[in-house]
């Protein structure tokens, strides 16, 4: 008789009530920007013009590799030097992404796209900057699971790494419809 | 556990980036169901291959992957209803 393997739900339990959260969250943002959107694309075509999408896809190449690096890294956990090695490169590529999203942002304020400048300039930077704030929680969280890489010492700590790696690819999903929704689509 | 699927699934996400960035600026009604369909795609990639989620309980899955597909599908809808609506 061929058993089959047991199903494992990744990490602790806890941080998918976190993922699922805040996915329904942002889901709920992107079906109000589309609702915006329908509603005036002439406006919301003239922001996206403003945008630069060879940022928006280089931050995506970026955000994708920092996931690989971090895949890797949980399933590298019997090795911790590689792991931490592996950590710290998904790091350097959320560094990158982060850097790349500040010369934007600077870049569209001295362009005039302020805050009040009009319905999509707002949805631009309040989705981008907590997708930021998710992305800055995110590299701390990294932090602390790239010291715990090197020293684990009960199948908890495999699981709090998990957990970890799990909020990082949450940025990397929600990152998906933003540059998606913001740089992309033109219905 | 074997690298090689997980790196695979990379490359497959950087592909669906490249066409979704070059489709973009195709013909705008199919190029945003395009998109927004890859999106999905990109989503269920994420999720199955670095979230760990194939190997989940199936609740976990289906609740994942109808995220995934419901939120790409009203997307599109809503994008192109009429704004009189």
């Amino acid at each position: 008789v061929s058993e089959t393997p047991a199903r494992k739900v990744p990490g602790e339990a806890g941080i998918w009530v976190v993922i699922f959260g805040d996915l329904a969250l942002f889901s709920l943002f992107f079906l109000t920007y589309a609702d915006y959107y329908r509603h005036d694309p002439a406006l919301f075509h003239a922001g996206q013009a403003m945008l630069d999408r060879g940022i928006g896809i280089a931050n995506t190449l970026l955000l994708l590799t920092s996931s690989l690096f971090v895949a890797l890294a949980t399933r590298a956990l019997g090795r911790p030097h590689r792991a931490r090695r592996l950590f710290l490169g998904g790091m350097l590529c959320g560094l990158g992404f982060a850097v790349l999203k500040i010369i934007e942002w600077r870049a569209k304020l001295a362009l005039g796209l302020g805050l009040s400048s009009s319905p999509f300039a707002i949805f631009y930077f309040m989705l981008t900057g907590i997708h930021f704030a998710h992305l800055c929680i995110g590299l701390a969280v990294l932090a602390l699971v790239r010291a715990k890489a090197g020293r684990i010492a009960a199948p908890r700590d495999i699981a709090l790494i998990e957990s970890g790696a799990l909020f990082w690819h949450l940025v990397d999903l929600l990152w998906v419809y933003l540059f998606a929704l913001l740089y992309l689509v033109r219905p | 556990m074997t690298t090689r699927p997980t790196v695979i699934a990379w490359a497959a996400l950087v592909a669906l980036s490249l066409v979704s960035f070059g489709w973009a600026s195709g013909v705008r009604g199919a190029a945003t169901a395009f998109v927004l369909s890859i999106a999905a795609a990109k989503a269920l990639t994420i999720g199955w291959r670095f979230m760990d989620l194939s190997g989940a309980p199936r609740s976990m899955q289906w609740i994942f992957a109808g995220w995934a597909l419901s939120l790409s599908a009203a997307l599109t809808v809503w994008l192109h209803l009429p704004p009189s609506l």
